[in-house]
């Protein structure tokens, strides 16, 4: 074979080397663009499905700082798949198709069993034998086939196909409902705008005394439920929230005898909370008027998303027995027993406490108007004294003590309190369970010669203790003889006869 | 026949060179399967090991043929054959040779070697693992080295020069594991199975009739030789050469190639001897496939039969009851051909 033909197999080779490596690149590209997404499909499920659980968590915990917004976390789970696939494809990229892996695909496609590699290997040969120009020529005959021939590589999408598509239209789904619940707590529908909504929400609130607009009544309705607004809202949105709410409760305030802020309350039932009411409710008025009526709504909406939120608490107190006093089915817990003793397990936030002040005073009136008169109002009543029963520490009085009650003080005439000892005998002790710190006190000492006792030889005993495992006590010389003789005696008897 | 005296100069020469090689395989093995009747694998690979200058370990348990195959093969090609039954009170002396004492002509005596049968070019070690390691190991430096030493006296074999060696399996009675030294220095272990039904019938009609095939001397040491010499000119492409390197580290726990079967099921993997014959072997796959270069194919084909001896399966994987030969073939399915 001349040079010429074999340059002219060198081109030929060359060529079949880039076709084969645009399409290696290209494959292995996809494939590895396919391969990530397969691979960390997992990070914006798991970001996503983060988010829902976090809502979950915000709504059982009530927790601000666990409640955001889905569309940063969103972008995070788009964000961290992006990325991961351009880091593949980069890498991908990066990595070029070896030459013989090339030519070797051709080989392998076309069954022509190496010869390819070998000859694009022995042209390379600067001396060459005679075997390696036979294995040229062989394959400059097999080259032929590679000219109608294509190289075919699987396609990974069919592959990715089966795979991700559940777990994608999985967290789509996740999303989707997480989004539409969002919205639905917030009670909008997916067209309206939050953001394009609150400014003007903001300069309704301002004449809000005097105004009962629709709008007042989803920023109430927002201020109530505060605590699930989505966290994506601007810090201007965040401010205006804040003053509505502050205003809010001035006119609750306000209007806590006067009636003057019922009128605004009552208007908020007709928003979205007021299709919350519940029947019972309506039922134990006793004097239905066009004006109590709506002032009766405004509690049975706005107590609805609470009294769902404070199961566990009521649920506890009735427990305990201290549901004991309420005058009707909706009595109120101010009953001195019960609030005081629970008092000290249960931490109340302050909105909490408003909320309460607001529904417990309403109820009274409502109590006392169906008792036929104005009762003692039970509100002014003082909290009751300290019943704490706690002695103090060690001998000092309990800091809870005020004189009225108490084991630190002189005991009462009656009561739960009288019961107890007027000594203080303390129950705790100070200290420390275990054996405490050990103290060591070092000392400089110049140290000192002793003489030292030297042991004669000679004076030692014998050995008394085993040599070895084998217990084998040595005998006394008057056990020894004792034996000796005993034996001496039995050989003399055995002679005898 | 002809027999090639020089390295060839051109393609033509080298092209008439594997048509005389291919012929004479050809020759030879038809007139080993007169003898023998079926197990067409198993005499490929003990062809394809003798004239690739290898040793052969033969294993099956007994009445396969083995030892017929290997005699059979000895009459073919006019090799000196001498057979050795190892047992287990075989010394090494016993197979390299002593001195005795001779008497000479004057009445006197002397010291004089007596050659034993591994001074032999065609070698059948029958039951081999029968005898103990110390006598198995007296075929350390044959193997290796083609020669014997015995006290200060060192004999260099003849070429060609080929252990055959058979072995039953190491759970019978009465048997010795070879030592991974020896097991090492074989090209290639072929496992010999029960014949097929109609191989049978064959075996029945040849042995049990009066005639008897007589075996003729189609070849000669010398043609072995040149055919080695054929062998050793095929060349191997670089990349051919890596390949049969992965699928050596392949085969050694935690490196770089090895699969998760080989790091949790394998104590001992292949040594560099295993490379070496996974690529003598190839040649001589390609030369009898009418080709000038060895491939990856030729490679991958010679794998089970050139690593399964070389391939220790630890104690996990004895337990589990792992084979070399599904080692390898995970190796194999590891490190794809054009990796």
């Amino acid at each position: 074979m001349s040079a010429k033909r074999w340059a002219s197999l060198l081109a030929e080779l060359d060529a079949l080397n880039q076709s084969a490596a645009r399409v290696l690149q290209r494959t292995r590209f996809t494939a590895l663009c396919f391969t990530a997404m397969r691979r960390f499909l997992w990070t914006p499920a798991m970001v996503l499905g983060g988010w829902v659980v976090l809502q979950v968590l915000s709504r059982l915990f009530e927790s601000e700082l666990l409640r955001t917004g889905w569309l940063p976390w969103l972008c995070i789970a788009v964000a961290t798949l992006v990325m991961r696939v351009v880091q593949q494809s980069l890498s991908a990229r990066a990595a070029k198709v070896d030459r013989a892996h090339a030519i070797g695909e051709w080989d392998l496609q076309l069954r022509l069993a190496d010869r390819l590699i070998a000859a694009d290997d022995f042209l390379h040969h600067q001396s060459r034998s005679a075997f390696m120009e036979a294995a040229i020529e062989d394959a400059a005959i097999t080259i032929e086939r590679t000219r109608q021939a294509h190289l075919q590589f699987e396609s990974p999408r069919a592959r990715l196909a089966t795979f991700t598509i559940p777990l994608l239209a999985a967290a789509l789904l996740l999303l989707t409902g997480s989004v539409a619940g969002d919205w639905h707590s917030q009670g909008i529908t997916p067209s309206q705008d939050v953001s394009v909504e609150l400014p003007a929400a903001n300069v309704q609130v301002e004449n809000l005394p005097e105004t009962d607009s629709p709008a007042h009544e989803n920023l109430r309705y927002e201020s109530q439920s505060d605590k699930q607004a989505p966290s994506s809202e601007t810090a201007a949105v965040a401010e205006t929230r804040a003053y509505a709410t502050e205003l809010e409760e001035k006119s609750k305030e306000s209007a806590g005898k006067t009636g003057n802020g019922r009128s605004a309350a009552a208007q908020a039932s007709t928003g979205a909370g007021s299709s919350q009411g519940t029947p019972s409710q309506q039922g134990q008025i006793s004097k239905p008027g066009k004006e109590k009526t709506k002032a009766k709504q405004k509690p049975a909406a706005q107590q609805k998303p609470h009294k769902q939120e404070d199961t566990p608490k009521k649920n506890e107190e009735q427990e305990s027995g201290a549901t004991a006093g309420r005058g009707s089915s909706r009595g109120s817990n101010r009953n001195p027993a019960s609030s005081e003793w629970a008092s000290k397990d249960h931490v109340n936030t302050p909105d909490d406490d408003n909320l309460e002040e607001e529904e417990e005073a309403e109820d009274e009136e409502e109590e006392q108007e169906a008792r036929g008169g104005m009762q003692p109002s039970l509100r002014d009543r003082r909290p009751p004294v300290s019943r704490d029963l706690m002695i103090g520490f060690g001998n000092q009085p309990s800091p809870d003590a005020n004189g009225r009650g108490g084991p630190s003080q002189p005991k009462k005439s009656r009561g739960t309190a009288s019961l107890v000892l007027g000594v203080p005998i303390p129950d705790r002790i100070k200290g420390q369970p275990n054996a405490g710190k050990t103290k060591i006190t070092q000392e400089r000492v110049q140290p000192k010669s002793e003489a030292g006792v030297a042991l004669d030889a000679a004076n030692r005993p014998a050995r008394v203790a085993p040599g070895s495992a084998l217990q084998r006590q040595e005998l006394e010389p008057w056990m020894r003889s004792l034996v000796r003789d005993y034996f001496l005696a039995q050989r003399q008897q055995v002679k005898k006869p | 026949m002809s027999i090639p005296q020089s390295s060839p100069v051109t393609a033509d020469d080298a092209r008439a060179a594997a048509d005389t090689f291919r012929s004479t395989y050809e020759v030879i093995r038809a007139e080993v399967c007169r003898a023998m009747v079926g197990q067409a694998d198993v005499v490929e690979g003990v062809l394809t090991a003798i004239l690739a200058g290898g040793h052969v370990l033969l294993e099956g348990v007994p009445g396969l043929g083995k030892t017929l195959l290997v005699a059979t093969l000895g009459k073919a090609v006019e090799l000196d054959f001498s057979r050795i039954q190892f047992t287990p009170d075989m010394m090494p002396a016993d197979i390299q040779g002593t001195s005795i004492l001779v008497e000479t002509e004057g009445g006197g005596h002397e010291l004089q070697f007596q050659e034993g049968p591994l001074i032999s070019s065609l070698v059948l070690a029958d039951e081999i693992n029968r005898a103990t390691p110390k006598t198995q190991s007296a075929l350390l430096e044959a193997m290796q080295e083609r020669q014997v030493t015995i006290g200060r006296r060192t004999i260099k074999l003849v070429e060609p020069f080929c252990v055959m060696a058979t072995q039953n399996p190491v759970e019978q009675e009465g048997t010795y594991p070879l030592p991974e030294a020896q097991l090492d220095r074989f090209l290639m272990k072929l496992v010999v199975g029960y014949p097929q039904e109609e191989e049978y019938l064959e075996i029945l009609n040849r042995t049990t009739g009066d005639a008897q095939a007589t075996i003729r001397a189609v070849s000669s040491g010398a043609q072995i030789l040149a055919m080695r010499a054929t062998v050793r000119q095929v060349p191997v492409p670089e990349a051919v050469m890596t390949h049969a390197v992965q699928l050596v580290m392949g085969t050694q726990p935690k490196r770089k190639y090895s699969p998760a079967m080989v790091n949790e099921f394998v104590a001992l993997g292949s040594s560099p001897r295993g490379a070496q014959a996974l690529i003598l072997c190839g040649k001589v796959r390609a030369l009898l496939d009418g080709r000038f270069a060895v491939s990856r194919d030729d490679i991958r084909a010679a794998a089970p039969a050139v690593l399964r001896h070389r391939v220790l399966v630890n104690f996990h994987g004895m337990a589990e009851g792992i084979s070399p030969d599904a080692l390898i073939d995970a190796v194999l399915a590891h490190i794809p051909a054009n990796a």
